[in-house]
Formats: structure tokens, sequence, C-alpha cells
């Protein structure tokens, strides 16, 4: 049988078509095969865990009741906003924490009622964390929120004030009812002065003291049902993927077009560096790019600042603070306040030491360290690369090991960190019901 | 060595066995343990407190086993939860007996640990907080921070005798 030429033709052209094909195959296997070779399986497991994909849902807050109520988030944006909850009536949460900037205020050191010692860190993610403030005074989220709001330097206002503005307004009234139940009468001026409260100011302390313990406990039950409302809003405020996240994808998938897109060179190499020579990774880790401790890396005083204990007197702070997870305004059961009755206390290993802050969005939330002590990334990691065996710090001893990073590696590294930089998710704007001019101010 | 061993004649310990715990790293010695409470101090051993868990509601982890340094004692512990996890307080059980397998159920038990490699302690301070009987403590307050290897190390006194055990593991 003779075969027509037609069929050698097509024969021809289907090995053909099968061999191109295979050949696509082996190119494309070969590129993965470069693409992957850059990480070893231990660094791509590493780097999956720091991608942002790989946070676990936020955990329950045993410690506050409305925590995931959204009736309380609505009602604690509400308040993050107002500005009248303030002894100026010009002061929110919303001044230290800006939305457009990563909920950070671009200072070193926060600008309330009057200049603070620290810094105002970011809230993107911070309700993943069990202690707050830079040195963990506060051990939950609703208890920090309070601290500003009676801090003379910072909103400057007295617990009864911010009591009778719930009670007063009313939205507020309104929604704070419908949340905790009927709030008390505080008209009697006798019995609740205008302004009261724990406070440095004397004539204020003591007006609180002058109070029966009843009626304390009745505006003080408000006061803490404002910082479980504000930190139901906070619980909402995540931030979103950077490049480095849709790097990681990238990777995993083995699409190494859209890692280049991702990350360029220098930033991969900034990448190896971070998880690799420059040890960022011991205290950066997780999707958070922190490890939620308390490290001294032997930062300088601040000017005009002196001796700071950090987590040291922080511990102790929080161990006797009214409104920890063991007081009675608390939510939680004892079995639920792990974090606090097996709070490290040690001198030595808690002196001058701060809270390691996440690096998401880091590149776009200078200044840096607890009291905005270097201007940029290059001052930051300049204080790292100068580390010395010596472990030296102005108070304790530095946890930081020599590094030797070339003046490469520092653009390399610098680079890298730009990459966590991505859209926050946060909840949506809704300030209905109050106006910032309004009148009604506490004072 | 284990002709030295007080706990190969035989029987249970006797209830003046001390066990404290503690928690520290490097710098802490054997002698000079952090734990600040005479409480720590237990002599009934007969009163155990509850059970660590309830059976089979969770995994638990993998048991770890290692006999002290001088050969007296052998600790045996295991994590309430696996894998283990990260930046979250958690529990174990530690089991002392001989290397024989004789329990030691009253004794003093400090326990210390961190990551040797890098210098540092837990982030937390865990504590035995119960003796659970048959030579089982529970012990509360575990935390680890960041992935790698980790070590436990347990300083147990039983009978005016110190042993110090060390346990390593990775944490995924």
């Amino acid at each position: 049988m003779k075969i027509s030429p037609l069929y050698h033709l097509l024969a021809g052209s289907l090995a053909l078509l099968a061999l191109s094909g295979f050949a696509i195959k082996a190119t494309a296997t070969e590129t993965d095969k470069r693409v992957d070779s850059a990480w070893s399986d231990a660094e791509i497991s590493m780097l999956r865990s720091l991608s942002l994909h790989s946070l676990t849902p936020l955990q329950a807050d045993p410690s506050n009741a409305v925590a995931d109520d959204p009736r309380a988030a609505a009602l604690g944006q509400k308040l993050f906003f107002d500005p009248r909850l303030s002894a100026n009536g010009e002061v929110s949460c919303a001044s230290c924490h800006q939305p457009d900037r990563y909920f950070t205020d671009g200072l070193g050191q926060a600008q309330g009622i009057a200049t603070t010692p620290r810094g105002a860190p970011t809230l993107l993610g911070a309700s993943y964390y069990a202690w707050f403030f830079w040195d963990g005074r506060r051990d939950s989220q609703w208890a920090q929120a309070l601290g500003p709001l009676e801090s003379g330097q910072e909103h400057g206002g007295t617990r009864v004030e911010f009591a009778r503005l719930i009670v007063a307004d009313p939205v507020y009234h309104a929604e704070y009812e419908t949340l905790f139940g009927a709030l008390p009468d505080l008209s009697d001026i006798k019995r609740f002065p205008k302004q009261a409260g724990p406070s440095a100011e004397r004539n204020i302390t003591d007006a609180w003291n002058a109070m029966s313990a009843g009626d304390r406990q009745l505006v003080t039950r408000i006061f803490v049902n404002i910082g479980k409302s504000l930190a139901a809003y906070e619980r909402l405020l995540m931030p979103g993927p950077g490049r480095f996240d849709n790097y990681v994808e990238a990777l995993q998938e083995h699409n190494a077009a859209a890692m280049e897109e991702a990350m360029t060179a220098n930033e991969v190499a900034g990448l190896k560096l971070f998880v690799g020579k420059a040890m960022c990774i011991r205290c950066h880790n997780g999707p958070l790019f922190t490890d939620q401790g308390f490290h001294n890396i032997g930062v300088p005083f601040a000017e005009g600042l002196h001796l700071d204990w950090g987590r040291y007197q922080g511990v102790q702070k929080a161990l006797k603070d009214e409104f920890n997870c063991l007081s009675e305004y608390s939510d939680a059961s004892q079995e639920d306040c792990t974090e606090l009755r097996f709070a490290k206390t040690l001198k030595d290993e808690t002196i001058g030491a701060f809270k390691a802050p996440t690096l998401r969005n880091v590149a776009a939330t200078a200044p840096y360290m607890h009291s905005g002590q270097f201007a940029d990334l290059d001052a930051v990691l300049d204080h790292y690369n100068k580390a010395t065996t010596s472990r030296k710090a102005p108070i304790g001893h530095s946890d930081l090991l020599p590094i030797n990073l070339t003046a490469e590696e520092l653009v390399q590294l610098k680079a890298f960190l730009h990459t966590l930089t991505g859209p926050p998710a946060v909840a949506p704007y809704n300030t209905s019901g109050i106006s910032p001019t309004n009148p009604n101010r506490i004072r | 060595m284990r002709n030295k061993n007080p706990m190969s004649t035989g029987k249970r310990f006797p209830a003046f066995f001390l066990l404290a715990i503690g928690l520290c790293l490097g710098a802490c010695s054997d002698e000079k343990p952090v734990s600040d409470t005479p409480a720590a101090v237990t002599s009934k051993p007969e009163t155990a407190q509850g059970t660590p868990n309830a059976a089979g509601n969770t995994a638990k982890g993998p048991t770890m086993t290692e006999v002290g340094k001088n050969g007296l004692f052998q600790v045996t512990i295991q994590s309430d939860e696996a894998p283990l996890p990260l930046n979250r307080i958690h529990s174990w059980t530690a089991r002392i007996t001989t290397p024989e397998g004789r329990i030691v159920d009253d004794a003093i038990l400090m326990v210390y640990g961190g990551m040797p490699e890098h210098k540092h302690g837990f982030p937390s301070k865990p504590e035995v907080t119960a003796n659970l009987g048959d030579g089982r403590y529970r012990i509360e307050g575990v935390k680890f921070n960041m992935p790698g290897r980790w070590e436990m190390w347990f300083n147990v006194r039983a009978l005016d005798q110190d042993d110090k055990v060390i346990i390593s593991f990775d944490v995924p």
C-alpha cells in the first residue's frame, strides 16, 4: 500500500507539533527551576510565613465582650474621629493615627495637647498584639485606647467629661445604650464634677477622689466602654498586601514573569539579606513582620529625653493596671489572661527593651524607633550595621549582633523594605451624626 | 552513674522531694532559682489537681524525653497543642521519672528556656503551676515568638540531689 504524501505531511506536522509542545514545556520547567533555585526549600517556607496570605484570622479578645460587634465598631469609628474627645476640642485619635499616613502621624514624638515622649505607632494589624504601647504597659487594645484620652499631653480630657459627652450626645447616647444598657444621669455636678478623674493635675485627681466609690465606678464603666468601642473599630484596621506578598504568591505558583514584575533583582537581594545575613528575621517575623516581643537594640535617647526603662517599667505598670485582663473591667476569665499571668519581668531581659514594630508600610511611616530617633531608613540600617559584640546600650544590653553589611547590601535591604508598602484594608468612613466642628465640646 | 542514683533503691519517692520552677536563660545558675515563691514547695503529691487536658479534644504534640546530665532524672515533655503555636501562650505537661522509669512525684523543678543560638530566652515566663500526680507537672505560660531551634531546660531537685535536663526541638 502506498502511503500518500499528504499523510507524511500530516504525520510530520503532528510530530513537529508534539515536539514543539514538548520543547515549550521543557523550557518552562527549566525556567521554574532557575526561578526557584534562587531560594532553598527552607527559605521558601520562611517567605511563605511572612506573606500576608499567611495571616491567621484575628482571634477573639475575651477581655472585650463587644470586640467583634459591628455596632460597637460603628460607635468606635465615630469616637475615633471625634475631636470633641479632648480638652481643646482639636485632638482626636485620628490626629496621631491618620488614615492617609497608615494610621501614623509622620512625627517622632506624637503631638496632642502637648508633645509626648514617644511616637504614635501604626494601628494596622495592631489588634494581633498581646501588649500595647512601646513598653507594653497595657494588655488589651481597649485599655490602650483609654491611655491617651486621659493623658495631659494627648487628649487631655477627664473620665467624667468623656462619660458626660456620651450621655449628652444623642447619637452616642442611643448607640451606647443599645450596646451596653441604660446610661446613668450625670447631671448632678456635686456628685459628678465637671472635670474629675485620675490625672497629673492635683485638683482633678482630688475631685475624683472626693466622689463616692459607686459614682467613680459608674463613670469608669462608661469610660471603659468607650475604649471597648474604639477597639472594636480598630480591630478592622488591617494592612494590605504589598509587592512582597505578590512576589511570594508568584514564587509559589512558579510564575517567573509575575515574580519579576513584583520585585526587582535588587529588592530580591535585599529580601535574601533580610531573611539571612542581616538577621532581621530574628525579631521581624510572621506576616506582620514582628515577633511582638520586647527587645533592647541600644537605640540612643531622643534629644531632650532621658533614661527610658522601656519594658522593665511597662510590664510592672501592666501588672498593676486598673484596666488589665484580670481587672473588674475586663470581660475575660482568669484562664484567658495568660499573657499577663506569665509576663516576663526579669530585669536583665526587659530593661531598655521596646516592642518590635511591624515593618508593614515601614518605608511610608518615618521617622523610626520609639521616639523617632532615626529620621529615615538609612539611619535605621546604619544603627543595625554599627552593632558590635560589646552589646553596649544607653541602658541595659543591646540584643544586636554585628551584621557587617556592605554599602551595596544596605541599599538592597532598604530597597526590599519598600516592597512592604500596600494600601491599608480599613473600614469605610462613616462619621454620620458627628461633625468635627460640633460645638458641644467636653470643655 | 546508675549506682549513685538514689532512686535505684526502689519504691516511689518520699514526699519531701522538692520541685521549683522558674525561667531564665544563660545567666541563671542552678543554685539560684529565680522562682521566688516558697509555695512552689509541695509536700503532698497526692493532691493532684485536675487533669491538664480533656483527652482527645485537640491534637497534642509529640513526647520528647531526655535524661539529665547527672543521670538522676528523666524528663518527658509534651505540648498541649500540635503543631506548636507561634506568638501564643500555651501549656505543656512534664513527666519526671528516674532513668529506670520510677515516678518522681514531689520535687522542686525550675523551667527555663529560649533560643541559645539567638541568645534570648522565652518571651514569656513559663511556670510549673500544678503537680498533677504520677510524676506529672503542668507547665503554663510557654510562648515561642519565632520559628527555629528552641530549648527547654529543667532543673530538678529531689532528695537534695540536683540534675539538669535539656530538651531541644524545632518550632516550625
